[in-house]
């Protein structure tokens, strides 16, 4: 659980409170959506720039009668980042996901993990699933799975309908179970 | 790891393909809570569900473990960052026009006075590639005599021999050795330009058909200017706004046809959210002008699909920063056709015949055999074209990952024919995220047959030896192939001084077959305890093609401390081939022009 900011406070004092509670979030989600380090920090940016001109504009959500919609700011974060992402990747098109330095984060966090080879080759294997998904797919689930977001809201922040959402989010669960396990054959196996 | 504790999968029951649709959504808010309780109903009797259910709860384990917040290392953003960002970004917008310098301009280290003479490691994102134009140029006057002798020579060679027919014409290089100036080529400046147009950033390009005729125009402002007096003097263009709505504010880009100055394509793009394109959604609207800007009408192509404003999306960084739409062979424009529709469908290549009123696809035997373009050249004259493909819904070109195919064609596009596989060298350090190796050009050489080129634009044990920074590379890094693409050689690295780098690998071609790039003499300067700044200087031009034992200098030392963009634009009746900077000398951004010969 979030703890919202207290009632009447300032735009600005919105906008670093928005800045120190969600940037991690968001970064983790454009690394997830881009799977490249330095285009996921340089977006983030890219989002707060947004977020500070929207203050300067007092437009929603930090206007003054927005001040305790903290997940309104949330998911205004998340639908600002998922537009930059998507506009870099239709621009860049045919780019990798295999980067460096998200070669390097997939060495680090499986460090972290608990340096099991088995636990390697389990996130290697995830994340091949997920470059196996649109980019629209991976962000429903990078939305829904790890930032907790239902699928109304997705459907908002991604800008589609509900049942739209829910028609994506069911679809590319199915095809990253699929394409997980026939990259991870053992698992089921191990489990027998 | 997860782990199941009842007995194995049986057989799935009827309703089981229902319940497996609603698996996913369980715990999504998508459900109403009478249909949670049936589903959960449902799993707890049945094991092949419950299955499913286990595999997907652990998937979702994995990928909270990796992509959740702290998962990766992050150094927090500040509030300052943020500011000095805006402060380098004219409006909302600016920056997304990806494939273009403005990310890189907006990283460019505050400390640093010029774009392109210092750069720091100060920061992971604080390079700046400078805005290159290589353009195509055209000796369309041999084409006559080309296809003649390819006729003769199809007629004598041996059949069946082959994978592709091979082209054999003799261009008029062969006969009459075009002599160059090379160091006593000078430099003169052409105009001045008034401000600097980094800030905010001012997007020039020049038109290939005539170098007077030049434009420039701002990513996010609805304003185009054109100047018929090789920058001189501007004057704004009226461009087409009707079918925008008026909260809309897209990036404009201008793509002049390198086959005639007065036709001219302005593309909009509109961002996620706009009024205009349908459901809001990403989408670009294409309109062609004839009359130098008079007179505008949508280009006409096939609904849902945009002409690509980088050309085809697999190219070297600097290709893609040209910005070049348009590749001209003979009097046909080619084109990287892209679905609009937001899937990563691949591309196709287009050729039109009426500068631009109608596009046709020529790929469609590659297509054929399941493979889609990712990068593609052609030689400005003859009726060769090179493309790498990759396999039919691939999404991933790195060079770890997907093998891409060279393909050949010498008639126009008619027949294809598959030459192998691209080479590839891992370890890009390119950091736009495409592969490392690129087609950069196609010409026909001196004895007529094709010349390809590529560019490896990886990092390489040799290299870190150099003082390269992270846009330059050892001029033994462009590769070319006289048979078609079957065999490469390294360009050498004799004729340019062991302190100097190739800062561009292709600024153009010359008549003679030859690849343009831009040289630069680099070193370091130690800027405090953790930062090393790369310091260009003495910026020449040189020239080289196979067979040459060495790159032969064609312009003496430009003017000027950094450059933003710059062109080789072809012979014409009133001059020879020539070089453009936009340069910059101590504050002053003026236009240069180096005449080669």
């Amino acid at each position: 659980m979030r703890e919202a900011p207290a009632p009447g406070i300032s735009a600005p004092a919105l906008f670093a409170d928005a800045l120190s509670r969600h940037q991690a979030a968001l970064y983790a989600f454009l690394l997830g959506f881009l799977r490249d380090a330095e285009q996921a920090r340089d977006l983030t940016q890219d989002v707060y720039c947004d977020a500070w001109r929207a203050v300067q504009r007092s437009a929603p959500p930090f206007s003054p009668a927005a001040t305790d919609d903290d997940e309104g700011r949330r998911r205004w974060l998340f639908h600002t980042a998922y537009c930059r992402a998507v506009s870099h990747l239709r621009h860049i098109q045919r780019i990798t996901w295999q980067s460096l330095d998200a070669t390097s984060v997939l060495q680090q966090t499986s460090a972290e993990l608990g340096q099991f080879e088995e636990q390697i080759a389990e996130a290697h294997a995830i994340q091949q699933a997920l470059a196996a998904l649109p980019p629209k797919a991976v962000a429903c689930v990078l939305l829904n799975v790890v930032h907790g977001f239902t699928t109304v809201e997705i459907a908002t922040i991604v800008g589609i309908s509900h049942d739209a959402a829910k028609k994506r989010l069911t679809r590319a669960k199915q095809l990253l179970r699929t394409v997980y396990l026939a990259q991870n054959p053992g698992l089921r196996e191990e489990r027998r | 790891m997860n782990t199941r504790s009842d007995s194995p999968t049986s057989a799935p029951r009827p309703e089981c393909d229902a319940i497996a649709r609603q698996i996913p959504l369980l715990h999504t808010g998508a459900l109403a809570p009478d249909a949670t309780t049936a589903v959960e109903e449902h799993i707890y009797t049945c094991a092949s569900c419950r299955s499913q259910r286990t595999d997907l709860d652990h998937v979702e384990t994995l990928l909270r473990r990796i992509y959740s917040p702290g998962a990766a290392p992050f150094q927090p953003i500040t509030f300052d960052e943020i500011q000095s960002r805006i402060e380098q970004q004219p409006r909302v917008g600016a920056a997304q026009y990806a494939g273009n310098s403005m990310h890189l301009l907006r990283s460019q280290p505050k400390n640093l006075p010029s774009a392109r003479s210092k750069r720091s490691h100060e920061r992971p994102a604080g390079r700046l590639l400078p805005m290159w134009l290589p353009r195509l140029t055209a000796v369309a006057a041999v084409i006559t005599l080309v296809s003649l002798f390819a006729l003769l020579f199809h007629a004598v060679a041996p059949k069946g021999t082959g994978t592709w027919a091979p082209i054999s014409t003799v261009s008029p290089a062969t006969a009459t050795p075009i002599h160059y100036l090379g160091a006593r080529a000078r430099w003169e400046q052409s105009a001045q330009i008034h401000g600097d147009p980094q800030t905010p950033y001012m997007v020039y390009t020049i038109s290939q058909a005539d170098p007077r005729v030049m434009y420039r125009y701002q990513l996010v402002v609805e304003k185009v200017e054109r100047s018929n007096s090789s920058g001189a003097s501007w004057q704004t263009v009226p461009i087409p706004t009707h079918d925008l709505a008026p909260s809309d504010h897209p990036n404009v880009i201008v793509s002049p046809s390198p086959l005639d100055a007065r036709t001219v394509v302005v593309t909009y793009q509109l961002m996620p959210g706009n009024s205009t394109c349908p459901k809001g959604d990403f989408c670009e609207i294409q309109y062609i002008s004839r009359d130098s800007g008079d007179h505008w009408q949508r280009l006409k192509l096939p609904t849902g699909s945009a002409l690509s404003v980088i050309g085809f999306p697999g190219r070297s960084l600097s290709t893609q920063l040209s910005g070049s739409m348009f590749i001209a062979q003979g009097a046909h424009l080619v084109a990287a056709l892209r679905s609009d529709n937001g899937d990563f469908s691949g591309y196709r290549i287009v050729t039109s015949a009426d500068s631009g009123d109608t596009w046709v696809p020529i790929d469609s035997a590659i297509v054929a055999r399941k493979q889609e373009v990712v990068e593609c050249v052609a030689t400005p004259a003859g009726s060769s074209f090179f493309a790498l493909t990759v396999a039919a819904g691939t999404r991933d070109i790195t060079t770890t990952g997907t093998p891409r195919l060279l393909w050949r064609s010498d008639d126009q596009g008619k027949h294809w024919v598959a030459v192998g596989t691209f080479p590839s060298v891992k370890g890009s350090r390119s950091r736009v995220g495409t592969a490392s190796t690129h087609l950069v050009a196609a010409a026909l050489g001196p004895d007529g047959r094709p010349l390809v080129y590529y560019v490896d634009e990886s990092e390489t044990a040799e290299q870190q030896t150099l003082p390269l920074d992270m846009s330059t590379l050892a001029p033994n890094h462009i590769f070319a192939s006289r048979d078609g693409g079957h065999t490469w050689t390294p360009a050498p690295i004799s004729g340019i001084a062991g302190n100097y780098q190739v800062a561009a690998a292709h600024v153009g071609q010359l008549a003679d077959g030859s690849t343009v790039a831009q040289v630069s003499r680099l070193t370091t300067k130690q800027v405090n305890q953790n930062s090393i700044a790369f310091i260009e200087s003495d910026t020449t031009y040189y020239a080289w093609k196979p067979g040459d034992a060495a790159w032969r200098q064609l312009t003496s030392a430009a003017p000027g401390q950094s450059f933003l963009q710059q062109w080789l634009t072809p012979a014409r009746s009133d001059a020879p081939e020539t070089i453009w900077v936009l340069a910059q000398q101590d504050n002053i951004w003026t236009l240069q022009r180096c005449a080669l010969r």
